[in-house]
């Protein structure tokens, strides 16, 4: 009888928490059970801002904290400021170093956007998007006191260094062996052209692994918009290059990346010029067509490569270059202040905001 | 809609007809109590808005926008909106003397071409308040319908002084090196951000309907 009773309660039981499961999944469709968190955290020199909708706060939380490790983990390995990483450590090397295979790949997939943009304007010998602008880029400082620009000789002097056939890849999949090798001492590579991107695109990769169907993670401007927000895609303003708190435009994104390079986000004035961070590597000073350049494309880090390529050509070079690769669309503000856009961009701007 | 300086103003005006000598204006102060529109039609915009502004009683000058368009004149009469009603402003009790003095002066002067002003208040939501994280823990929220000289919020490095008035935020002094973060100016929406200190101020009002911003 005692037994009888027992199993009476665990059927009960039981049936409860099927019941219980089962309304739970049903919720789980319904975006009416999830609410958007959001929270803030910091990582390779710049402010990373998360958007999960989840059920509740503790569980958007573990979410972003897995994803957040994530962005911690890229930092460790390639971030040239962190003096753990394989960049930082080629960069001081004399002939190169063996890396890991993603250090690798970054670097290949590095060289082939710079690849496929002369291939794509054969009007220029050589790409824009250039990592081994570095050695030059050290030459200025944009955190010192009273920041000075280099002098042109220093400048001309460390453009040798710097081009993409200077860097060797050297890599062998079955055995797990992979070399980067570089022709002078002095040539390095700055990863600020894409590191944010990449970083961006691995954390949302661990957050669709981990079931998180929308979320939005924005590194210092480079974003991606995971699926949607309650149905409606997600709503990104353009920041104004002039006025920090203004909008240029807003666009409407669902599993896409946007990106933005502007001359207003690393810089420094002496007599008058800015003096920005986004150099061009045929003069080794920054580049004047553009303030502000801006890409959606289908990963971030694709957006964040191209959308250093568009602002360094300006327009319409950088606008022709973008019309031509059907995955990509941009919007460039050029040093009169005069928005243009490619073909494609204009679908994704919302004009009733 | 946009600014125009007087030399701006003399060029539409001739353009529209500066002949059409009319003394039409109209001040209104209307919809909700947070936000204030102020309609005058003139030749002589921004001398006519600074006084129009003291006249109203509005203290600080950085309160108003003003817009400028030029316009036909829709009837000659001399009226004006105070309170969302109609008033004959030489007669209503309701309008204070200053601006009952103001309309008067206004009607003697002879007109050569007409302009609309829009003084806007900038919108102040009572609602609208900054946020201060340090590490993405939240230390301070602050309400921006009240003006503060100082507000002391300690980073992980040392401490960023803010300052709140008329409804905007402004960095008066970092602790960090490079201090990008006073190179910002006043901000009455959008973020402040101290690297170094780990430091996030979130303002939020009317870009709220974004989910993010790119740049």
């Amino acid at each position: 009888m005692v037994h009888y009773h027992f199993r009476n309660i665990l059927q009960r039981v039981l049936f409860g928490a099927l019941f219980l499961y089962l309304i739970s999944l049903i919720a789980g469709c319904n975006f009416r059970g999830e609410k958007p968190f959001q929270f803030t955290r910091f990582a390779m020199d710049t402010v990373i801002n998360y958007t999960i909708l989840a059920k509740d706060k503790s569980e958007a939380r573990e979410y972003m904290l897995q994803a957040q490790r994530e962005i911690e983990r890229v930092e460790h390995l390639l971030w040239e400021e962190n003096p753990q990483s394989e960049i930082y450590r080629f960069n001081r090397s004399k002939q190169g170093i063996e890396t890991s295979e993603e250090v690798y790949e970054f670097v290949r997939r590095a060289r082939d956007y710079f690849w496929r943009e002369s291939q794509l304007d054969l009007s220029r010998t050589h790409g824009v998007f250039d990592l081994t602008i570095k050695p030059v880029l050290d030459l200025y400082d944009f955190k010192a006191a009273n920041p000075q620009p280099p002098e042109p000789m220093e400048i001309r002097k460390r453009l040798d260094y710097v081009g993409m056939e200077s860097i060797r890849l050297e890599g062998d999949p079955p055995s797990g062996e992979f070399f980067i090798s570089k022709g002078q001492e002095e040539t390095g590579i700055a990863v600020g052209g894409m590191a944010k991107g990449y970083a961006v695109d691995r954390a949302i990769q661990v957050l669709r692994r981990s079931g998180v169907h929308n979320a939005l993670i924005n590194a210092g401007g480079d974003l991606y918009c995971l699926g949607t927000k309650f149905s409606q895609k997600w709503r990104i303003g353009i920041q104004h290059p002039g006025k920090s708190d203004a909008i240029v435009e807003v666009l409407q994104i669902s599993d896409e990346a946007v990106a933005t390079s502007g001359n207003y986000q690393r810089y420094f004035m002496y007599r008058g010029t800015r003096y920005h961070h986004i150099l061009n590597p045929d003069t080794g000073r920054p580049a004047r067509k553009s303030q502000s350049a801006t890409v959606i494309a289908l990963t971030t880090e694709q957006a964040d490569a191209w959308s250093t390529i568009l602002f360094i050509r300006g327009y319409p070079d950088g606008i022709e270059l973008l019309d031509k690769v059907e995955e990509l669309s941009g919007m460039v503000i050029d040093s009169a202040g005069v928005p243009h856009y490619s073909k494609g961009f204009t679908s994704y701007i919302d004009y009733e905001r | 809609m946009s600014n125009m300086d007087r030399r701006g103003f003399l060029k539409i005006a001739s353009l529209i007809g500066a002949g059409a000598a009319v003394s039409t204006f109209s001040i209104r102060t209307p919809v909700a109590a947070t936000e204030r529109q102020f309609f005058l039609i003139t030749d002589q915009p921004h001398k006519d808005a600074a006084r129009l502004k003291q006249a109203a009683g509005i203290a600080s000058a950085d309160e108003l926008s003003m817009n400028t368009t030029p316009i036909q004149p829709a009837n000659q009469d001399l009226s004006i909106m105070w309170n969302s009603k109609l008033r004959d402003p030489l007669k209503d009790a309701a309008i204070p003397k200053s601006v009952r003095n103001f309309t008067r002066q206004l009607r003697s002067r002879p007109y050569k071409g007409h302009l609309l002003v829009t003084l806007e208040r900038r919108q102040r939501k009572p609602d609208n308040t900054v946020e201060f994280e340090v590490d993405g823990q939240l230390m301070e929220q602050v309400n921006l319908d009240r003006d503060y000289n100082e507000i002391v919020i300690p980073g992980v490095q040392g401490n960023t002084t803010f300052r709140i008035r008329d409804g905007e935020v402004v960095v008066t002094e970092s602790s960090c090196r490079h201090s990008l973060c006073e190179k910002v100016g006043t901000l009455h929406t959008g973020r402040i951000i101290c690297a170094p200190n780990k430091l996030v101020a979130t303002v939020h009002s009317t870009h709220q309907h974004l989910d993010s911003i790119t740049g």
